[in-house]
């Protein structure tokens, strides 16, 4: 493969990132005459024999298996619709939100939860259509009590979690807050320390595309804290 | 003053504005210029003045508009009251909403609206000084934003016009050459290539002034697609320093 760009380069989309008869294009780029191209205004990765670019914005689109945070819309007759920050709304049925018996005309659903409560929630299927399908059955999926919630752009995502979680642990030690980030860009915050944390978090975001992020941040965070980490 | 009594041309090879046949006008373009969008740009070509901005994918309303298998895109062209000589009457026209739909079908051929079925994109380009040449520089607007918001596309789309002054063909009319000149071709392409996804034609020409105005409209698109791409990384360079 011959590369044109280098890895971590920004492209805009149409630019041309590599040559090669076969490539593999995993997402963000197409072929066209042995050339690879970019689609996104993002970052290049190379990993093997294939390249990625990381959009530096957009829109969340629901996965499957993406645990995201969501706020409830509207509380149905035995379903709620879930706000997931997304083009597409999300759809938690009841035998998906509780393993409790419930009786539709007799108990009230906003009990569980009700208009304007966040959730963590786990995307359980998405049609062609793209209708979304949600489920609280995961063990981390929860309502959320307290904190508060930051936004960043879903393709920064993996930045703020780091390689192995590595950013995330870093932030919650010098904070001391509990985090949870959602697939689709948003990010619960609790604790004392929440508005350092959340500065971290986007301070993260607004740096994303740059080398060595997690040593960078290591030492603003000593900084700001006073500690060492 | 009649068509005949201006020197579109001088001996020097100057344009009524000082510029060669084959140039264009100072262009400036920057993205990002909005807060509250998905995606924003304003690009400036002479005294031309275009924002465009992008919300979206999201929800569209009403329903009946979805498709199923695809994301549709909302244009809106828009003049600004101030933005010519006299006044202009606020609200859509006729000739707004020409250009909205022939911007939009510019654009949809770049854009991979597969990836977002029934969803809709809203592209608004706000004209704020018009000079000539709106609808070309609103286009090379609306696509940079289009990749400011992070919608994925097989390309940026530059546009640019070409006409004939008197008997010379002229790159990129300006708004005297554009009212007092024949005639003036604004085309689209896909990273300023050999794709053409717009082409109108306003005025009498022969076929081989089309031919002319065609191939340097086309010269013209490439190098905005060089300053477009230049605009959106400018945005990340700037942090770097």
């Amino acid at each position: 493969m011959t590369r044109l760009k280098d890895s971590n380069e920004i492209v805009a989309p149409g630019d041309v990132i590599a040559e090669d008869e076969d490539v593999d294009v995993d997402s963000g780029a197409y072929e066209e005459n042995t050339k690879i191209i970019s689609k996104y205004l993002g970052t290049v990765m190379y990993s093997g024999n294939s390249v990625i670019v990381r959009p530096m914005a957009g829109r969340y689109i629901p996965e499957e298996g993406d645990t995201v945070i969501g706020e409830v819309s509207r509380v149905s007759y035995s379903r709620w619709s879930v706000d997931l920050g997304s083009p597409y709304e999300g759809n938690l049925n009841i035998a998906d939100a509780t393993d409790e018996y419930v009786d539709l005309d007799e108990d009230d659903l906003t009990d569980f939860y009700d208009v304007g409560d966040a959730i963590v929630v786990k995307v359980k299927g998405v049609t062609k259509s793209m209708d979304v399908d949600l489920t609280m059955t995961d063990k981390r999926c929860k309502k959320l009590e307290g904190g508060r919630i930051v936004e960043i752009a879903p393709s920064k995502v993996p930045r703020v979690i780091g390689k192995r979680g590595t950013m995330v642990k870093q932030i919650n030690q010098a904070t001391n807050c509990n985090i949870i980030v959602g697939q689709n860009g948003r990010i619960w915050i609790d604790g004392e320390n929440s508005s350092l944390a959340a500065r971290a978090v986007k301070k993260v975001e607004e740096e994303a595309h740059r080398d060595g992020l997690t040593d960078e941040m290591a030492e603003w965070l000593e900084e700001q804290t006073g500690e060492e980490l | 003053m009649s068509e005949q009594n201006i020197e579109w041309v001088d001996e020097e090879g100057k344009r009524v504005d000082g510029r060669e046949v084959n140039d264009l006008r100072e262009t400036s373009m920057e993205v990002g210029v909005l807060d509250e969008a998905d995606g924003s740009a304003m690009v400036e070509v002479g005294n031309t003045r275009v924002v465009a901005s992008v919300f979206g994918p999201q929800d569209l309303h009403p329903k009946h508009l979805q498709e199923s298998d695809r994301a549709v895109i909302k244009m809106r062209y828009n003049m600004a009251p101030f933005s010519v000589d006299d006044r202009m009457r606020p609200g859509p026209n006729r000739r707004a909403k020409e250009i909205g739909l022939v911007a939009k079908r510019a654009l949809e051929p770049a854009v991979e609206l597969e990836k977002f079925p029934t969803a809709g994109i809203d592209i608004s380009m706000e004209v704020i000084e018009s000079d000539g040449g709106t609808r070309a520089t609103g286009i090379t607007a609306a696509s940079l934003a289009l990749a400011d918001a992070g919608i994925p596309m097989k390309g940026l789309v530059s546009s640019c016009a070409a006409g004939v002054v008197g008997e010379h063909v002229v790159l990129d009319v300006n708004g005297k050459e554009d009212k007092e000149g024949n005639a003036d071709i604004p085309i689209a392409t896909i990273n300023g290539g050999d794709e053409i996804t717009l082409l109108q034609m306003d005025g009498d020409l022969t076929q081989e002034q089309v031919e002319d105005c065609v191939s340097l409209a086309k010269e013209g698109c490439a190098d905005l697609d060089e300053q477009q791409r230049e605009a959106l990384l400018n945005q990340y360079r700037g942090e770097e320093q």
